[in-house]
């Protein structure tokens, strides 16, 4: 099934990924950038690698320089994921997504948002400010 | 909240709820009598954003803003509730140090220690040394370096195994050579931040790192 869902966007171009979804936020210094893998204690993700996947998370967390730093050494790396979606967006994850250029989608409600925990594959639209979200 | 913290149980509080908040969250906390200390403040809401993202917090009766809000009777009422019971903290306490065994490293200073926080290790070490298995480091500002330079403490410090160092980060490569052993801290966001570095760290409260410090491990 495919469906078309409304956004905002943070990004100058048009991604495509196959959904990672973490019911916790994610630290994304807490990745390797040497091979994407998470690496947080406990976290839902650990032992996962994000490169080129939709990362859709209810938000980031921790420190501002850390959250910046961890994206953009993924990103240096050709390591970063495809795109972030977030349910709440806060300041540090979207100057840490300005900085590391990775597409960044935000603004979809509840039901739309829990439905991506389903898997599958997003694409995003930047001029549209559209996902299309394809479910498994 | 049904207990006063103390001022490590008030960075574990902060650890505790940034798990459970969203950033849309401003916590209004109830339960503390009296106003904590500027450490305790320091890492309650340094440590709301190392699980979570809290910009900003309330203290009921103690913080300036409601203060003014409750007296003008604007505190919104049907708040959600959150239940914090001493034994949540006290089992995160218990987990945090549950890393024993003998430590490479003592790090303080995660966000930077505050010259009353450095004059009591002084106090606390006594005429006792850090064992000589253990780099003791200790981040804070230029100004407090300072301070501890002109009044004595920093050479007294640096005689029993203590290193001060000014406006750096806990989290960095000049530490490299700790990576890969075990290490003690009474900061959870170092412990969280040097994870990425290979270096596990047991988190403690000030009296008991100092105390690992000496014995050079912890029990």
């Amino acid at each position: 099934m495919i469906e078309k869902i409304r956004c905002k966007v943070v990004s100058d171009r048009d991604a495509e990924g196959e959904i990672i979804y973490s019911d916790a936020p994610v630290n994304f210094y807490l990745a390797n950038p040497k091979t994407s893998e998470i690496i947080e204690e406990n976290h839902p993700l650990r032992g996962i690698k994000i490169k080129g996947k939709a990362v859709v998370m209810p938000s980031g967390k921790g420190s501002a320089v850390v959250q910046i730093d961890g994206l953009y050494q993924l990103y240096m790396n050709g390591n970063a994921p495809a795109m972030i979606v977030v349910k709440d967006p806060e300041p540090v994850i979207v100057s840490a997504v300005f900085i590391s250029k990775v597409p960044f989608a935000t603004g979809l409600n509840d039901e739309q948002f829990d439905r991506l925990k389903k898997g599958g594959r997003l694409k995003l639209l930047h001029k549209e400010k559209e996902l299309i979200y394809e479910s498994l | 909240m049904d207990f006063e913290p103390d001022d490590f149980e008030f960075g574990l509080l902060g650890v505790h709820l940034g798990n459970l908040l969203s950033p849309k969250d401003i916590p209004l906390i109830k339960g503390v009598k009296t106003m904590p200390s500027p450490e305790a403040l320091r890492d309650f809401g340094a440590m709301l954003n190392v699980t979570g993202t809290t910009a900003m917090y309330h203290l009921y009766r103690l913080t300036p803003e409601i203060i003014k809000l409750e007296n003008q009777n604007r505190i919104p009422k049907n708040l959600d509730k959150i239940h914090v019971e001493k034994k949540e903290i006290e089992d995160l306490k218990s987990r945090l140090k549950q890393k024993t065994g003998p430590i490479n490293s003592v790090f303080m200073g995660c966000p930077h220690s505050t010259y009353g926080e450095i004059i009591k290790v002084n106090q606390m070490l006594g005429n006792r040394k850090v064992s000589k298995n253990v780099s003791f480091i200790i981040c804070t500002s230029a100004a407090i370096l300072e301070k501890l330079k002109q009044d004595g403490t920093y050479s007294q410090l640096a005689m029993k195994g203590v290193k001060i160092v000014k406006d750096t980060c806990v989290d960095e490569p000049i530490f490299k050579k700790l990576e890969g052993a075990l290490g003690a801290t009474n900061s959870y966001k170092a412990y969280y931040y040097r994870q990425r570095r290979n270096h596990e760290l047991a988190v403690l409260p000030l009296k008991d790192l100092v105390e690992a410090a000496v014995k050079g491990k912890n029990d």
